[in-house]
């Protein structure tokens, strides 16, 4: 019987704090949620770009048929910019070169974002059921249409290129948002806290103070994270400097963020809770297993607004198709102006005095 | 004597409902020993709270001398004020120094300053040959004595100590008191306890609360003379007894 009295009082325990319970208790509802609707549907609307080399009427059937696909959003291009694909402007460019002389000849060729994984085969797969079709559709003539494809990189990449560059920035989160996010709850349970603010220490110092040495603590996660995937693994590695804008971005963000945590929050457990949800929410909707156009519509524009989805695609396109920074420019503002954000809301939202 | 602290007409309310202090005003000279004496929950805590700025009063008007807590100056009144809590609040895994270090710099004191203040507190509080020790691996009774120290660190006019002899032997209990009557001589000193025979050794002038109300306020014989008891415990068995 002792040990029901013990589990009837950890129970009580637990569901008296509304907080921990609303956070526990949504998990799992949440976490399916967004699972379910990231790993909506086979990758749709698909941004694509067609160069139609020679304009005759066989190309231009396969170029109209192409752009018709539902799958895709194609856009007409006059010749292949790479620097579309760098930008995370489009997943890739199909090239159509065929001549109308008989027998009718030429290639398709399909230049592919490899950051975008699984989607190239759904574009390989719809370019080859068109040239089928419109073969089908001039069958009276002999016809010999070749398909390429190839990876806009530079680099010799592997399967776990795709996951070693999210890896990058989700291992910083998880260190440093677990540690920031437990800084002040801990200090509020051993009273340290209250005492720093009847000393002329303003909130602005505590929270820049910890911030900053969270900061280098993160920094130093960063180095070692990014040098035992790159030595273990030999894992791409695209600009050092960028990759370095990168990390550091994410270490101050997601300590900013962490700090945001533990201002809001009551207790240790509460902070962890917040934290570790807050982790894996990141992610999720980072694209880490599937691509964005894996993801119900609605769901693609919340990814959109999270921070971390932005440098994990930077990281990606750095690592995989040797992006520069005119190519990651966004990300890199929206991840500063993130970091600002949560350092302000941390301040604002930090309180004084325990509950 | 000159007054140091007024307090007029201060309330704190908690979530709209809750009167953990009631329209209290009372006033403090300087260099006494002032205590905030009654049971748990009268509210003793919050109004020291509200006094060390940690709470904003819901309404009333709190004087330093001349700056009104209330009002916008709560960084002049931070710079005079020391404060001890209830429990130990150090930086368990900082050493002695460590925590003199972190919380002197609060205060802009200049290095050399710094160090000689430290060498001073060390030798006052007996905490000599300790200095390089982690906190968390002193005794209760050493940790309060550095938790002392740390608020006489930038030589506070006003010393604020809640319930500091609470779980101290009675060896260590009359080391403080003795320390206070010497710290009295150069600052003002507000304490809360519930030991009454504390009060009534070292009170100059206590507050007897209940309910968020303050009941009683004068020197401590005065009030035992009006109740015709012979020691606090008896007066706050009988204001108990008739609540």
């Amino acid at each position: 019987m002792n040990l029901l009295t013990i589990a009837f009082y950890e129970l009580r325990r637990i569901f008296r704090n509304h907080r921990l319970v609303l956070l526990v208790l949504s998990q799992p509802i949440v976490i399916a949620i967004i699972v379910g609707l990231i790993v909506f549907q086979d990758p749709k609307d698909i941004k694509l770009g067609i160069v139609n080399k020679n304009n005759n009427v066989y190309s231009t059937q396969l170029k109209e048929k192409l752009k018709n696909n539902e799958n895709f959003i194609a856009s007409d291009y006059s010749e292949v910019d790479t620097n579309e694909i760098k930008n995370g402007n489009l997943r890739g460019f199909i090239v159509i070169d065929i001549n109308d002389t008989t027998p009718i000849s030429g290639q398709v060729e399909i230049l592919n974002d490899p950051t975008g994984r699984t989607v190239k085969y759904v574009v390989e797969g719809e370019v080859n059921k068109t040239i089928t079709e419109i073969s089908k559709n001039i069958a009276l003539k002999s016809i010999s249409i070749e398909q390429k494809s190839s990876d806009l990189t530079p680099f010799k990449l592997k399967n776990f290129d795709y996951f070693a560059s999210a890896m990058m920035v989700l291992l910083i989160i998880l260190v440093t948002i677990n540690l920031s996010g437990i800084s002040i709850t801990t200090e509020r349970a051993t009273g340290t806290f209250e005492r720093l603010f009847v000393t002329p220490y303003s909130k602005v110092d505590v929270i820049f103070g910890k911030a900053l040495a969270l900061f280098l603590v993160g920094t130093i996660v960063a180095c070692i994270g990014t040098a035992s995937l790159y030595l273990i693994f030999s894992v791409s590695i695209g600009s050092l400097a960028l990759v370095a804008l990168i990390n550091l971005l994410v270490v101050a963000t997601s300590v900013t963020l962490g700090l945001l945590v533990s201002s809001i929050t009551y207790s240790v457990v509460e902070s962890v809770q917040l934290a570790m949800y807050l982790f894996f929410i990141s992610v999720l909707t980072t694209a880490i297993f599937t691509p964005i156009e894996t993801a119900n519509k609605y769901m693609a524009q919340v990814i959109k607004v999270v921070p971390f989805y932005y440098a994990v695609d930077a990281s990606r396109r750095v690592n995989m198709v040797d992006a520069h920074w005119e190519n990651i420019a966004t990300n890199i503002y929206i991840l500063i102006g993130t970091f600002l954000f949560f350092l302000l809301l941390s301040i604002v939202l930090l309180r004084r005095e325990a509950k | 004597m000159e007054t140091i602290i007024s307090v007029s007409n201060l309330t704190k309310v908690f979530n709209g409902k809750t009167v953990a202090v009631n329209d209290i005003s009372f006033e403090i000279e300087k260099n006494t020993i002032f205590g905030l004496i009654g049971p748990n929950g009268s509210g003793k805590t919050t109004t020291q709270r509200m006094l060390t700025t940690i709470l904003r009063p819901t309404s009333g008007i709190i004087k330093y001398k001349d700056h009104d807590l209330v009002h916008d100056e709560v960084n002049k009144i931070r710079q005079i004020i020391g404060y001890v809590p209830q429990g130990e609040s150090l930086y368990g895994d900082l050493t002695i120094l460590e925590n003199f270090d972190i919380f002197s710099r609060a205060f802009n004191i200049n290095a050399s300053k710094r160090t000689k203040r430290f060498e001073e507190l060390l030798t006052k509080l007996h905490l000599k040959n300790r200095e390089n020790d982690l906190v968390k691996n002193l005794s209760g009774g050493l940790a309060k004595r550095v938790s002392i120290a740390i608020a006489l660190i930038h030589e506070p006019e006003i010393l604020f100590l809640d319930e500091i002899t609470n779980g101290l032997d009675s060896t260590t209990r009359l080391h403080i008191w003795e320390l206070l009557n010497d710290l009295k001589k150069t600052a003002t000193i507000i304490f809360t306890t519930h030991y009454l025979d504390e009060a009534e050794n070292l009170c100059d002038k206590i507050a007897i609360m209940f309910e968020g109300k303050i009941l009683e306020l004068d020197e401590p014989h005065t009030i035992i003379k009006k109740y015709k008891a012979g020691n606090l415990n008896e007066v706050m068995s009988q204001i108990i007894a008739k609540q």
